[in-house]
């Protein structure tokens, strides 16, 4: 007797309150999802998540048919959650479904579809046209950061295939952009009236479309355009290339008493963009030793490139001077210049012009892209240096054909171990050469490419729990 | 009490049981909604709908569209503008040769086809947008829908000039159904219908002009010539002559003599002028090619002017049709000092000034445009922005309409004055034509005169042939002309109807629905 009413007492309750009972005293569950879709983005697509108990949640998606499955990030602990779809092609058909565990237990939320659209934005535009299969491992889950800085701008991430599959459009141009350690894109944001892949704002973006940080010249410790550069240092801050002035006395070569010669500086900002740190070029450039100085007052030396090094000091490229310097920080002294009239013995086979792209490698060598303003051709260079003897030794040359000399812009980088990624601006394409420059793998570019990144950790292909 | 000891537990395994098993198997399905974001949308995002429709005017970075293919399939054609033997494409062009896999054909066939998509697609999204709820103004959606709409229909007159019958693509992939992805041909005069009703919408809605930093957005003027354009490639004459009228006096005027006349149109410092309707936008900040400017600066100068390209030489007949005093033969490099400091000159046979060859004298073989002059040595970035429409076209236009419609009449006769007088030259009277034909034949040498390297030269060469032969042979003119440029003269060929491209070859091998056949009498 017992039994049966106290059968029927449960079965009662559980007509009466089945789901509030559950999720009240119940286990894990996902009581509610919702799809997000902007016409902002096409790829883009917001899934808000709510669960009966605090827990993680993760997205799982694929496109219908696919056995490759990707994952979004992880969302933090709690009940309510925001996740994000951030690596789609346009025009597919994807299925997604929400994964959440609390640590005792692992749920699954029902599979749906969501359709991906055309970009309509301007974003360029990408054409395989060459991949060689001795690379095709090595490429299958390789993404690449570009962008474009015609107005309005974006910056997208390609897959290797040329198919965007991350995008941000912008009103004003994106002069260039930078892949940070945290997953996030750093960018210069400005109109097209400024030169020099210069610009007027500091952007920092989520995947998710958040944006993290944004500086304005004109507002808080901006106070100049910044061009060129923009990246993060080992701490999070962030450093960038500023357009500098002076006022010099140039009488004496038919200038003014009071004339303004324009070149670079450096610029930190630290997380939150208060400015930590600046520095001028021209305070270590005396104008009346440069015989060409009424032609080159209005941007001496064109600094083009700017990498931090580990021990805080800058590495600083001067297309114009062909010359690399090493800046200290925080003492701002000139601890060197390498190359043309520079303080290092080095081969007169490897002296660079109009190079670009200055960085240090994984092995801790000095690269950059020479781009061969003298030599009309362009190639990577890859040095050691030995800074105590003043001795350059060079370690890569890795020389392109002639058709791809690019006069302007570019930037190069190794890909692996031993093979090298170009972006070359007039021939319009991205390359992945051999470390003899043979062509393994070509994109070209309908648009302007500027500079080409691989972006590790864009990816994610295992779930977290 | 064992009894009910055992009892209770049973029956807390039971409600155990009951929750375990629905959590594994009889889970509740979680609930699930989809928001669209669309109706909420900020204006902003539809200015840069727009602003992305305009960005493929200048596709393919400094050298496609606008920025430079569409005039290789214009001018090259013509009997004004040569191609140098290194490009290939160019030459294939200029001698005829051209097939269906010409890359420069299938470029520009893919620029506005991009361009047609982005403006299918900026137009639902704009529409989509409440505006007004969001902190601006019908006014401002009109306008956005207006240039997108403007921008369409351009697209759909370069294509319907270039090959007639296209695909008619006017919607958002959002409702693109399955036999979109494949799509037929729609006959021309459909899209042209298609063109006007976009252009109607246009004018209506396009304000008449925009403030400076704005240059180069179109206005109810550029719809209203491209509306006069297309009537007139109709030969709808009345229709056309009304529609030119309404441009005229409305703030657009010719660069007077007094301003430097048409010369100074096209120098460096005239950034903007009100005798251009419509323009690309270029710069002429360092390093702008490919962002922002276009290939016509570097392509046009030769190499020992300015260390240009070359690329559009030009025949020296054309230089001899100029009177000496004609301002407009100053925009060809009849005499200049090369780099290496001889003296380049066209001879005394072409109207020139050079008799001989001699150890400091080089005797033309070409002359090149001065029309779009490039920022300096390997700065391959263009001070001018690209014409499109100007104003003395509109005046040319009507003068053409309005002797097609009412045989020689006084005002056709002022308006090619108008323009002529403004190079120097002096004035047509009526007594000086004949007869329509007579008329006609003026009006148009004035125009190959007066827009070489404009983009015009293909279209003018077939409308004048129409109206010359009443419709009966659009190429009468085109032949006549070209034919005495071709390096082989059996390049040319009756049974190819010049008037049309073949369609891309990567558009026939993509697109199922245009047949094997479908290049048959456009190309040898």
């Amino acid at each position: 007797m017992f039994i049966t009413v106290a059968v029927l007492l449960v079965a009662g309750l559980s007509l009466l309150f089945r789901q509030e009972l559950r999720d009240l005293f119940g286990p894990l569950r996902i009581s509610h999802m919702e799809l997000v879709k902007s016409p902002a983005n096409r790829l883009r697509f917001e899934i808000k998540v709510n669960t009966t108990r605090a827990c993680r949640t993760q997205l799982k998606y694929w496109i219908k048919g696919s056995h490759d499955t990707l994952y979004s990030t992880v969302s933090a602990e709690g009940k309510i959650h925001r996740l994000f779809m951030s690596n789609t092609r346009a025009r597919k058909h994807y299925s997604f479904c929400v994964l959440a565990t609390n640590g005792k237990r692992r749920v699954a939320s029902k599979i749906y579809p969501v359709e991906t659209q055309p970009i309509y934005q301007a974003t360029p535009y990408f054409t395989l046209a060459y991949s060689d299969p001795s690379i095709a491992g090595d490429l299958a889950h390789t993404y690449f950061l570009t962008q474009i800085l015609t107005e309005p701008g974006s910056v997208v991430i390609i897959d290797h295939q040329g198919d965007i599959v991350w995008y941000e459009a912008f009103l004003k141009g994106v002069k260039v952009s930078h892949w940070t350690k945290d997953r996030t894109v750093l960018c210069i944001v400005g109109p097209e009236s400024i030169p020099s892949s210069g610009g007027d704002e500091i952007v920092e973006l989520g995947l998710d479309g958040r944006v993290l940080l944004h500086l304005k010249k004109g507002e808080g410790d901006m106070d100049k355009l910044v061009h060129h550069e923009v990246r993060k240092d080992r701490d999070g801050n962030i450093y960038a290339m500023t357009f500098t002035a002076k006022v010099a006395d140039l009488s004496s070569v038919k200038g003014l008493r009071q004339d303004t010669v324009k070149g670079d500086g450096i610029v930190l900002f630290n997380k939150r963009g208060k400015k930590l740190w600046e520095w001028s070029a021209l305070d270590h450039l005396d104008p009346l030793s440069n015989p060409n100085i009424m032609i080159d007052k209005k941007d001496w030396g064109h600094g083009n490139a700017l990498f931090r090094l580990e021990d805080g000091n800058f590495l600083f490229s001067f297309r114009d001077l062909n010359q690399i310097w090493k800046v200290a920080y925080p003492s701002g002294k000139v601890l060197w210049k390498f190359g043309e009239q520079g303080d290092f013995q080095m081969d007169p086979n490897s002296m660079f012009s109009a190079q670009h792209s200055i960085h240090i490698t994984a092995d801790g060598h000095y690269m950059l892209l020479d781009n061969g303003d003298k030599t009309k051709i362009s190639r990577a260079l890859v040095f050691d240096l030995d800074t105590v003897t003043k001795e350059a030794k060079t370690l890569h040359t890795v020389t392109l054909p002639a058709e791809y000399y690019s006069t302007v812009k570019g930037n190069t980088a190794l890909f692996g171990k031993n093979r090298v990624l170009f972006c070359l601006t007039d021939p319009r394409a991205f390359l992945i050469t051999t470390m003899d420059g043979h062509v393994l793998w070509k994109l070209q570019v309908g648009g302007d490419p500027y500079r080409l990144e691989e972006i590790p950790g864009f990816e994610i292909t295992k779930p977290a729990f | 009490m064992q009894l009910i000891k055992y009892n209770h537990r049973n029956f807390l395994l039971a409600i155990v049981a009951l929750l375990a098993s629905a959590c594994t198997s009889g889970l509740e399905d979680e609930t699930y909604s989809v928001y669209d974001a669309n109706t909420l949308t900020d204006p902003n995002s539809g200015e840069l709908a727009v602003r992305g429709t305009y960005a493929s005017l200048k596709d393919n970075g400094g050298f496609g569209y606008y920025a430079g293919y569409l005039y290789w399939l214009n001018e090259y054609p013509g009997e004004v503008v040569s191609a140098t033997l290194t490009s290939r494409q160019g030459v294939q062009l200029d001698q005829l040769t051209y097939d269906a896999s010409n890359s420069t054909i299938n470029d520009v066939w893919s620029s506005i086809y991009r361009l047609i998509s982005r403006a299918n697609e900026s137009e639902a999204l704009i529409s989509a947008i409440d505006y007004v709820g969001n902190g601006s103004s019908a006014a401002l959606k009109a306008q956005h829908l207006g240039e997108v709409r403007f921008l369409r229909a351009l697209a759909y007159y370069d294509a319907t000039s270039l090959w007639g019958g296209v695909p008619l693509l006017n919607k958002p992939s959002s409702e693109s159904k399955e036999a979109d992805e494949n799509p037929a041909i729609t006959d021309q005069a459909t899209i042209e219908d298609f063109i006007i009703s976009d252009l109607q919408f246009a004018e209506a809605n396009l304000p008449e002009s925009f403030e400076a930093a704005q240059i180069a957005r179109a206005t109810s003027g550029a719809a209203k010539a491209l509306l006069g354009r297309l009537y007139l490639r109709r030969m709808e004459w009345q229709k056309a002559a009304d529609k030119l009228q309404e441009i005229i006096g409305k703030g657009y005027d010719l660069r007077t003599r007094a301003e430097g006349g048409i010369v100074s149109l096209f120098d460096k410092s005239n950034r903007s002028d009100n005798e251009f309707i419509f323009v690309l936008k270029s710069s002429n900040e360092s390093g702008s090619y490919t962002i922002n400017s276009n290939s016509f600066g570097i392509n046009s100068t030769p190499w020992d002017y300015n260390r240009g390209w070359g690329n559009f030489p030009i025949l020296l007949n054309f230089y001899a049709l100029f009177d000496p005093t004609d301002d407009r033969r100053k925009l060809l490099t009849g005499k200049y000092t090369t780099i290496y400091g001889q003296i380049e000159a066209v001879s005394k046979e072409y109207g020139g000034e050079a008799t001989e060859a001699g150890k400091d004298t080089i005797i033309a073989k070409y002359v090149y445009n001065l029309k779009y002059p490039q920022a300096g040595n390997y700065d391959y970035a263009g001070f001018n922005n690209v014409p499109i429409i100007r104003y003395s076209d509109v005046l040319m236009m009507r003068a053409e309409a309005l002797n097609e419609l009412n045989g020689i009449n006084q005002e056709s006769v002022d308006l090619l004055n108008q323009v002529i007088n403004r190079s120097g030259l002096p004035s047509y009277s009526l007594a000086d034509f004949a007869n329509t034909d007579a008329l006609r034949d003026a009006i148009f040498e004035e125009r190959n005169k007066e827009f070489f390297m404009e983009g015009r030269k293909r279209d003018d060469l077939i409308r004048w042939g129409k109206s010359a032969s009443h419709g009966t042979d659009p190429l009468i003119k085109f032949k006549e002309k070209v034919v005495p440029t071709l390096t082989n003269a059996s390049s040319w060929s009756d049974n190819v109807n010049y008037m049309y491209y073949p369609y891309p070859q990567s558009e026939i091998q993509s697109n199922t629905s245009l047949g094997a056949d479908i290049n048959k009498g456009r190309v040898k």
